[in-house]
């Protein structure tokens, strides 16, 4: 009864916070609701036993994306004045987004449970969730871990390649030329 | 027994070897701390040499778990892509891509591409498909100097980010109704609802979005135009070779009942090879012109497929690969060899007059790819429409047909500004060279690559045993 009713507080928390964000009129407010979204989220998440995707989530999205949107903020010139003007030009498009998001998530609905494939592996050992990630990610399909690395791999030489190359645009120094002298024997 | 087990990753593991040695001979390079004369296109190019040797397989074999799928089909299309990698090393001594650091982006780009052919699992294939367009995405923006080509990589990273998350939304529907992400296991299902199959067709939109096909089409011309002239070289040529090989590895696997696909493909075929018939006549840029080509032979390459028959696949294979045949003839041409970085229709203007061989094999592979009798164009195209009109898509053939005939229009054009247009009004430096017999040489790599290709296009008509055989000995082999 307890449970069920922390799962409720942090279920209408959770939406609450979501309409703040949409709705608020400063847009440093929105980010901060936000961040209050993915903290309920988190919550709830931590509830149904799943924890690294809760972490992952806090770390991930609140730790780099909250961040992100920060940054943006500050670097866009928003004016308030005009942002309360046009809050209601949105509303039948967001309904409509609403509409089709609402038929997306109820269209998979009718599942046949004897075509569902499942690997149980708490008939060994009752197995938590970072433990189970860990031993499937780093044993047996750790091929995608050493992929996924050479995809950041990639990213990096990207970076590199895109921005550093022109050699002769940026002025360094030569401290040998600098101090050098002609030698006269 | 992790060794024995994952030697069908042996040729990928050399790659990514390889490409951890040349990063470390660049780096030594840049800082000028070592003074080995090791030449970087040389090892890249042994590299893929050694690849070659590595891919004879000769078993039907998955490995890891069923992630890896290895059958003759595959390590055919990895023997295409690598060669079509080493012509391309031929090509980078030349202009912006001097820089060494485009062999490692080749490597890995090669080390992606495998990763999508040989993949059993839907999220092995999503990490080659990033692999590879990452890949492409960097070297779509190589040309810093002014806003078009880095306007060019961006819109392609958007889109390319895009579709991606909606392969990924159609992964977890998948995973959500069945539990499991493998080929092996989802082709054994039974799909009787169109709810079930939503995860399915929005793997399949994905796929055609990077594939390029209409309606998700607009980022092709601009990104073919903005690219440096010898990345679009690569970027015709290689990714459609690797995604055309995921939807067929997916339509004989998950996919093979499902009829939402096929009228999907029917759909997306048609708007394809409209648009890519009517969109290039109104255009001044070749190389906006060679991109909607591209978008109507990938409608081409869609109603193959979309026939869900073995003939169907087989035509579809044969296509592709005399398409790559005429891409590299007529990029070459284009792309490299343009005089000026002016990229207009009219800088054709005379060149019969400067180079007489070179103007014929631009005409015959113009003619080539509109589809004209002796050239291999037609008998890729003649497949395709048999085995249309055979699985009686009645439609689908008229608009095939109808695209053909309207792009010829463009490509005869092209010939017409060749040969036949007046050469005092247009291009300046023809005034000045006029008189003096001026002729326009090719260097050594281009002209190996434009005459083998041109024999190809000559003779495949007259001797198509070889592809024929070779490519429906190893797909019946492989796909049944």
């Amino acid at each position: 009864m307890f449970y069920d009713l922390l799962f409720y507080i942090f279920y209408i928390a959770s939406i609450y916070t979501a309409l703040k964000v949409i709705t608020s009129k400063n847009p440093v407010t929105s980010v901060w609701y936000l961040v209050l979204v993915f903290a309920n989220v988190t919550i709830l998440i931590f509830s149904l036993g799943v924890e690294y995707m809760g972490i992952m989530l806090w770390i991930i999205y609140v730790g780099a994306i909250a961040i992100l949107f920060i940054f943006v903020l500050k670097l866009l010139n928003i004016r308030l004045v005009e942002l309360r003007d046009n809050a209601t030009r949105y509303v039948p498009v967001g309904i409509f987004v609403g509409i089709l998001l609402y038929i997306g998530l109820k269209l998979p609905t009718n599942i046949h449970y004897e075509d569902i494939i499942t690997i149980n592996y708490s008939n060994v050992y009752p197995y938590n969730n970072m433990e189970l990630i860990g031993l499937l990610l780093f044993e047996e399909l750790g091929i995608y871990l050493i992929l996924a690395g050479y995809i950041l791999l990639l990213a990096m030489i990207g970076a590199i390649v895109l921005t550093l190359g022109h050699e002769g645009e940026v002025k360094r120094q030569d401290i040998f030329e600098q101090i050098s002298r002609k030698s006269i024997v | 027994m992790l060794l024995h087990t994952s030697s069908i990753l042996f040729s990928e593991y050399l790659i990514m070897i390889s490409t951890g040695i040349l990063l470390i001979i660049v780096a030594l390079k840049i800082n000028k701390i070592s003074t080995l004369n090791l030449n970087i296109k040389n090892i890249t190019s042994y590299t893929l040499i050694l690849t070659l040797a590595l891919l004879y397989q000769t078993i039907d074999i998955t490995y890891i778990n069923n992630i890896f799928i290895i059958n003759p089909f595959i390590s055919t299309i990895k023997f295409v892509v690598i060669l079509c990698a080493l012509i391309f090393t031929f090509l980078i001594r030349r202009g912006i891509t001097k820089i060494s650091e485009i062999n490692i982006l080749l490597l890995i780009g090669v080390v992606g591409i495998f990763i999508i052919l040989s993949s059993n699992d839907l999220l092995m294939l999503y990490l080659g498909l990033e692999l590879q367009s990452l890949t492409m995405y960097i070297l779509a923006t190589l040309n810093r100097n002014g806003e078009f080509s880095t306007e060019a990589g961006f819109k392609y990273f958007i889109l390319g980010a895009v579709s991606s998350g909606i392969y990924l939304l159609g992964c977890a529907y998948i995973y959500y109704l069945y539990g499991d992400t493998s080929f092996t296991l989802l082709s054994d299902l039974n799909l009787s609802n169109i709810s079930y199959e939503i995860g399915f067709i929005l793997i399949m939109i994905s796929l055609l979005w990077k594939l390029g096909a209409a309606p998700l089409h607009m980022w092709i011309p601009d990104v073919y135009e903005g690219s440096p002239n010898i990345i679009t070289t690569l970027f015709a040529i290689i990714p459609k070779i690797g995604i055309v090989t995921a939807i067929i590895n997916l339509l004989t696997g998950p996919m093979h009942g499902i009829l939402s696909i096929q009228y999907l493909l029917i759909l997306t075929s048609i708007l394809s090879l409209l648009v890519g018939s009517i969109g290039a006549l109104n255009q001044s840029k070749f190389k906006r012109v060679l991109a909607y080509s591209a978008i109507s032979h990938t409608g081409f390459i869609l109603a193959g497929l979309s026939t869900f028959t073995i003939e169907g696949l087989i035509t579809t294979v044969i296509y592709n690969i005399i398409y790559i045949i005429m891409a590299w003839n007529t990029f070459t041409i284009v792309a490299n060899y343009l005089p000026t970085s002016i990229n207009y229709n009219n800088i054709f203007v005379g060149l019969s007059k400067y180079n007489k061989f070179l103007s014929f094999t631009f005409a015959i592979s113009l003619l080539s790819l509109a589809g004209i009798p002796p050239l291999a164009g037609f008998l890729s195209k003649y497949l395709i429409l048999i085995s249309i009109f055979n699985e009686k898509l009645y439609i689908l053939t008229g608009f095939a047909i109808l695209s053909s005939v309207i792009s010829a229009y463009f490509y005869i054009s092209i010939i017409k500004i060749m040969y036949f247009k007046d050469t005092n009004t247009y291009n300046w430096k023809v005034l000045a060279d006029y008189s003096t017999n001026y002729f326009l040489s090719i260097n050594k790599s281009m002209a190996i690559i434009i005459s083998a290709s041109l024999y190809f296009l000559l003779t495949s008509l007259l001797f198509p045993l070889p592809i024929f055989s070779l490519f429906s000995d190893v797909i019946l082999s492989s796909l049944i």
